[in-house]
């Protein structure tokens, strides 16, 4: 593999502490719930596995001993994960997860009317979110959970649609009924902190 | 023609556009995703900004055509395109300009979306990452 100090973006010499920091940062830049249905769910589970690789390659040099402490990627409830087998709509979802979304598409639109169930709409749903069809997704999958509220799968997408909706990502948040140029209480509290730092390299030691 | 469709062309344009920058097939698909959802994020928030404008003139527009105004709405359908944008972006192993970048997507796209929804001048001096 490549230079684990390089993947986790350390120098070799950083702390254990340093590590940590960065693992953790990067295991939630990566984390499969952040792309549960997404096209590049296998890109980010690859990268997950790479950064868990090195985590456990540098506390293994570091002699760690028992545990490094590293999650494991698997244990979510991933797409991937579900029982197709049940499903009879088990070739769309094969479909769907080696991208011919035109295939997988042309079996859903066969369905009669009178089929087209709570699973139904969920899988129209991946297809559109597939094309980058937010809104035509979001429809689908809201459609999907309030047929079958109690199913985990139909809920996570809905939640995955509200969260992109929000975009808080830690940078500003997209409201268009706030005026950004007033103080947040971020702002304030960033400008009292350094103010403290500024008056503490004033005072003399 | 629903809003999907109206920005697809656009879209479709750019993540090809993006797509060809790809040096292998991994590359090309997270860059064909960015590249989409930014190809979309532009040709809405120019159809927002586009909104009164379009209105008196009878000039298409997405919006106006799926019989929307609301500005919480609107601002909902740009924040999900930046979202899945942003998130295709971190699967890059950007090298060169990445802190320009990450300040981009962090502030200045939200930043210019909030702009224009509020038809406000941006903030200047923005904070960095």
């Amino acid at each position: 593999m490549n230079n684990p100090y390089e993947v986790l973006g350390v120098s070799p010499s950083a702390t254990d502490e340093e590590i940590k920091k960065a693992y953790r940062e990067l295991a939630k830049k990566y984390h499969p719930d952040n792309y549960t249905d997404s096209p590049l769910a296998d890109v980010a589970e690859q990268k997950m596995k790479e950064v868990n690789e090195a985590y456990d390659e540098i506390n293994k040099m570091r002699q760690k001993g028992k545990g490094t402490g590293s999650q494991s990627a698997g244990g979510y409830n991933s797409y991937n994960s579900y029982n197709a087998q049940n499903s009879k709509y088990y070739s769309v979802r094969i479909y769907i997860q080696r991208n011919m979304i035109n295939e997988a598409e042309r079996i859903l639109n066969e369905a009669p009317i009178s089929e087209r169930d709570a699973e139904w709409n969920f899988l129209m749903g991946m297809c559109a979110y597939r094309r980058g069809f937010n809104e035509q997704a979001n429809t689908y999958f809201n459609t999907a959970c309030n047929m079958d509220p109690n199913n985990a799968e139909y809920r996570t997408a809905v939640n995955n649609m509200n969260n992109q909706r929000a975009y808080n990502y830690g940078g500003y948040t997209t409201n268009p009924n706030v005026n950004s140029t007033a103080c947040s209480v971020c702002d304030i509290c960033s400008a009292i902190m350094c103010a403290d730092c500024l008056c503490s390299c004033c005072r003399s030691c | 023609m629903t809003i999907d469709k109206a920005a697809n062309p656009t879209a479709k344009m750019i993540s090809d556009l993006a797509a060809l920058e790809g040096g292998n097939d991994l590359q090309k698909r997270v860059l064909s995703e960015f590249g989409y959802q930014i190809g979309r994020w532009v040709y809405l928030i120019d159809a927002a900004d586009d909104y009164e404008k379009d209105k008196k003139s009878g000039n298409f527009n997405p919006f106006i055509k799926a019989d929307i105004n609301d500005k919480d709405y609107i601002n909902s359908v740009l924040s999900q395109s930046l979202a899945r944008a942003y998130d295709a972006y971190n699967l890059l192993d950007i090298i060169d300009f990445k802190p320009i970048i990450d300040n981009m997507m962090l502030y200045g796209f939200p930043n210019k979306q909030n702009a224009v929804l509020n038809n406000r001048q941006e903030v200047k001096n923005e904070q960095s990452v």
